[in-house]
């Protein structure tokens, strides 16, 4: 059977919840206009497109952590949000590993 | 022989439905917490799906950057970054509204409720409002692949066109899978705006509410991957609306 989630033992959870949220959406938020200004300097890339990924990664994981609730889901939800990420991974592997690299092999 | 009432106690599985305060439980669930949960676990296996849906796209663009770097920098430079920056604002703003939505359905705050919903739904309307004219203005300065795609407007001469054409394909395709995204979880949001204003909501249904948020945040994190992809790829020089 499912364990009742935090949210939903605790009715003062919300409150205090409601607060996070406000935290958590001002730190992503700040987060905008850096990703932004970050196209304006002359960095040279890869630098500039990995910083930026960086910081998209930072917003998303913030995003899902506390706004989709994932630090109080059980595991079997975190089993199924990693499950995704992991075969995104591999997607991205085996599909670059064919064409980045198929200029060097011998024909 | 007359059963008695505390054989049928809500946490032994029954054969039909649970009663609670305020409405009834599937029969096939013991109580509402397996209820919830099983509701929220579908969600996130749909979204692991749709992380892969976007993840195929979003692979096909890098090995076509990795491939032709010049040619997508110099197209995503043409994008219009300020209209990006404000719709990435307004994105994450529905996601902090949404959210307080749960909170506001699970304390039965009903006036909350509809508010912060309404709000959901107005930002996400605002969001594909500046999309609209984002489009527009690359319509008029040309930014459409196909046989009007001119060398007017780029800098360099020997700029490979085809190829800066396919950045715009990329373009499309990402933002357009993006904005049906959108309209489908804003018709979502109005279908429980109608139930909020009907009082339809109760408590113990915040869940409603929990799950296509799960849906909206999803749909604001991939805006968050096409800004840097799409908008920030290319140096920019200028803020401009039109």
């Amino acid at each position: 059977m499912a364990e009742p989630t935090e949210l939903e033992k605790d009715d003062t959870a919300a409150g205090e919840a409601a607060n996070t949220a406000h935290l958590v959406f001002a730190v992503i938020a700040a987060l905008i206009p850096v990703t932004i200004a970050i196209s304006f300097t002359g960095w040279e890339q890869p630098w500039r497109v990995l910083a930026n990924l960086l910081i998209a990664v930072t917003q998303a994981s913030l995003l899902s952590w506390f706004f989709m609730h994932l630090r109080r889901s059980d595991r079997l939800t975190w089993v199924v949000a990693a499950a995704g990420l992991f075969f995104t991974g591999i997607l991205f592997t085996l599909t670059l590993a064919d064409y980045v690299f198929r200029e060097l092999s011998p024909r | 022989m007359a059963v008695e009432p505390s054989v049928l106690a809500p946490q032994a599985p029954v054969a039909h439905a649970g009663h609670g305060p305020h409405g009834t439980h599937a029969h096939h669930f013991d109580n509402w917490e397996q209820q919830r949960g099983a509701e929220r676990l579908g969600m996130w296996m749909f979204l692991a799906t749709e992380v892969l849906f976007f993840g195929g796209v979003m692979a096909a663009y890098t090995v076509y950057r990795l491939w032709f770097p010049v040619e997508f920098e110099a197209g995503s430079s043409r994008l219009n970054v300020l209209i990006a920056g404000i719709n990435s604002v307004l994105l994450l703003t529905s996601s902090l509204t949404i959210t307080l939505a749960i909170y506001a359905a699970k304390a039965g705050r009903r006036r909350d409720l509809r508010r912060y919903l309404g709000l959901t739904i107005l930002l996400g309307l605002a969001f594909l409002g500046f999309k609209a004219v984002e489009y527009t203005t690359d319509y008029r300065e040309g930014l459409i692949p196909g046989p009007n795609f001119t060398r007017d407007g780029w800098a360099s001469p020997d700029l490979n066109l085809y190829r800066v054409q396919l950045f715009f394909i990329f373009y499309y395709v990402m933002t357009g899978l993006h904005v049906i995204h959108m309209l489908a979880g804003i018709g979502v949001l109005i279908y429980l705006y109608v139930r909020a204003a009907r009082d339809d909501i109760a408590p113990d249904k915040y869940v409603a509410i929990e799950v296509t948020s799960l849906y909206w945040h999803f749909v604001d994190i991939v805006w968050m991957f096409l800004l840097p992809l799409l908008y920030l790829a290319g140096t920019h020089h200028g803020l401009h609306l039109f």
